[in-house]
């Protein structure tokens, strides 16, 4: 398992249903979908609040990934 | 019944049971006639019984089926004020106009529906076998109403003091035999929700009717039931209204008011009126108007063939309640035309109060506005098209994302995809 | 006699279609209430059966006509619906509304 970051990500589309943890987003620099790292309830929210208030603003994003699972680690809003 | 009897000729419609006690009780000369009669009631049947289309009350082949030229034969009858049926013939196919008003508005208004059914619908007359279209008028005295007795039409002349002549609207004449229609086909059952659907199924296609013979589009028709049957110094505009049912008249001497309901949420509970088949049909029958006139054009352009398709192709059961029939009609829009014209099916049915309960994506919708209380998992969100949907309240945590998706979207004026039914919002994207 | 007619139904049942009418043929001038016993009598109202219905598989619109007689400790109810095969029946109905509603 390797942590790979990226940067200067824009939000494509974000996803998720009513069910626990289950938030994903699509970043044009890291295609395809990469869902929330589902370690915790309000981290994963923290992390879905993130994306879609950047998409809404139009600003980009960066952070990092796990390569074997594609899940999403941590995130930045620029 | 001693007038019947004493008249030379046969009666063919005083009741077997009566014809029975007078032949075996009556006098010579009543015995005589009344077994003439049964005699004579018992070919007649039988010859009726060769003439109807096999299968009455299953879905009727169509015009499809018969292809080639249809068989428009109208026979238009006077009862002479009585109510002997089919009384006597004044005009028949191709003849010339008599000159008596009722029977020549007959003829038209047969003619009008005749083609509505041929030329939109490709079917054959009433049974889509060509069966010849029969109406009697001057029925009765003073006869305020006109009714399908099963095989034919027949009108009063209304007493001229509340009512016309029924033969003034073409509208009322399509009705009638699109009761003929329905009975050939899905056979809706004449009582509660079956019974307000099948009435409202010929006041729709008796709208068409009218409109087609007027040149009007869905904007231009009045959308009125009988707008020339009620007498003048009658506080009222029509018989009723699919633009705004409730709202045709309001006279003392009607009674009062016009009683249909606009919305599910006013819907009539009553054992008069077979549960109410006349006054519930309001229902539908403005689902029907906001669908045409959401679609825009003629009536008879999609909404028609929408409606045609559920009533004669869709599987509709003769007990359909109004959710079935709902759902049908967004079915058969879906295969006709498309998802983005079954939506609008969707939305003229909610907007009478009947939700499809459709689970299905309902893509690039604008959030009009959300809603939160400090209540765990309490999040709405109005969606355009839809209205207030409820974020499922599965956990916590996947309320919030789902809210704070919405919100953002909301924020954005940007545009989300959500997968929800007619209360709750089960998955989102952002577009 | 008392005699109660109640109509339903019809192409388009109005409130006014739904209060009966009610007629004491004692209240009646002689040669109305003298047609009206006729035809009860005639008919053998009170040996009918309670439907006498003619309303066809897929009829509609059509008017449903309920005629109620009590005379004396007998009463007795006929449903009826367009169209009205009996003439006798047809011309009862016509003279229950013509006639002057019982006090």
């Amino acid at each position: 398992m390797a942590i790979v970051s990226f940067s200067a990500g824009q939000v494509v589309s974000t996803y998720c249903s009513a069910h626990s943890m289950n938030a994903w987003a699509y970043i044009a620099t890291t295609t395809p979908w990469r869902k929330i790292q589902p370690i915790s309830t309000d981290g994963a929210t923290n992390m879905f609040v993130l994306l879609n208030a950047a998409k809404a603003g139009g600003r980009l994003v960066s952070g990092s990934y796990d390569d074997t699972t594609g899940e999403l680690f941590t995130l930045y809003m620029n | 019944m001693n007038d019947c009897l004493a008249r030379r000729g046969p009666c063919s419609i005083v009741p077997d049971y009566m014809l029975q006690a007078i032949a075996a009780n009556g006098t010579a000369e009543e015995r005589r006639y009344a077994r003439a009669t049964l005699a004579q009631d018992a070919a007649f049947r039988t010859e009726r019984r060769l003439q109807q289309p096999s299968g009455g009350g299953q879905p009727g082949a169509d015009a499809g089926a018969g292809a080639g030229s249809p068989h428009k034969n109208r026979r238009v009858f006077t009862a002479s004020n009585g109510t002997s049926l089919p009384g006597t013939s004044r005009r028949d196919e191709g003849q010339a106009a008599t000159g008596d008003a009722a029977v020549d508005q007959c003829y038209d208004g047969l003619g009008g529906t005749f083609d509505l059914f041929w030329d939109i619908f490709g079917r054959d007359s009433i049974d889509g076998n060509g069966m010849d279209l029969i109406g009697t008028v001057h029925y009765g005295n003073k006869y305020n109403n006109a009714f399908w007795n099963g095989s034919q039409m027949v009108f009063g002349d209304g007493d001229g003091l509340i009512f016309n002549s029924f033969t003034a609207d073409p509208d009322v004449m399509g009705h009638e035999l699109a009761h003929g229609v329905t009975g050939a086909t899905a056979g809706l059952e004449y009582h509660d929700q079956p019974g307000a659907l099948n009435e409202s199924v010929s006041d729709c296609f008796g709208s068409m009717v009218k409109q087609r013979m007027l040149g009007q589009s869905s904007a231009q028709a009045d959308w009125l039931i009988g707008a020339h049957l009620l007498a003048s110094g009658i506080n009222g505009v029509a018989l009723r209204s699919m633009k705004a049912p409730g709202t045709a008249y309001d006279d003392s001497k009607l009674g009062g008011k016009d009683p249909q309901p606009d919305h599910m949420s006013k819907y009539v509970n009553t054992s008069s009126d077979n549960g109410g088949v006349h006054i519930n049909s309001g229902i539908p029958n403005k689902a029907f108007y906001l669908l045409a006139t959401a679609l825009g054009g003629n009536s008879w352009d999609r909404a028609g063939p929408i409606w045609y398709r559920t009533l004669t192709a869709s599987g509709l059961s003769a007990t359909a309640q109004f959710a079935e029939f709902a759902k049908l009609t967004y079915d058969s829009a879906n295969a006709l035309y498309g998802s983005s014209v079954a939506d609008v099916v969707a939305k003229a049915w909610q907007d009478v109060g009947i939700d499809l309960a459709i689970t299905t994506w309902y893509t690039n919708r604008s959030v009009l506005s959300t809603f939160t209380s400090a209540h765990s998992m309490n999040a709405w969100a109005y969606i355009d098209g839809l209205g207030w949907r409820k974020v499922e309240p599965r956990t916590p945590d996947g309320v919030t994302n789902m809210f704070d998706l919405l919100t953002e979207v909301q924020a954005s004026g940007r545009a989300a995809t959500v997968y929800a039914d007619g209360s709750l919002i089960y998955q989102a994207y952002s577009v | 006699m008392n005699v109660t007619l109640e109509i339903s139904g019809g192409f388009a049942p109005t409130p006014s279609l739904s209060v009966p009418y009610i007629v004491d043929t004692d209240e009646l001038e002689s040669v109305r209430a003298g047609e009206i016993e006729t035809i009860i009598r005639q008919s053998h109202f009170f040996e009918l059966p309670n439907r006498v219905e003619t309303a066809q598989r897929g009829a509609a619109d059509y008017f449903v006509y309920a005629i109620t007689i009590r005379d004396g400790d007998r009463v007795h109810t006929v449903v009826l619906t367009d169209p009205i095969s009996d003439p006798q029946l047809m011309r009862l109905i016509d003279l229950i509304k013509a006639s002057p509603r019982s006090k």
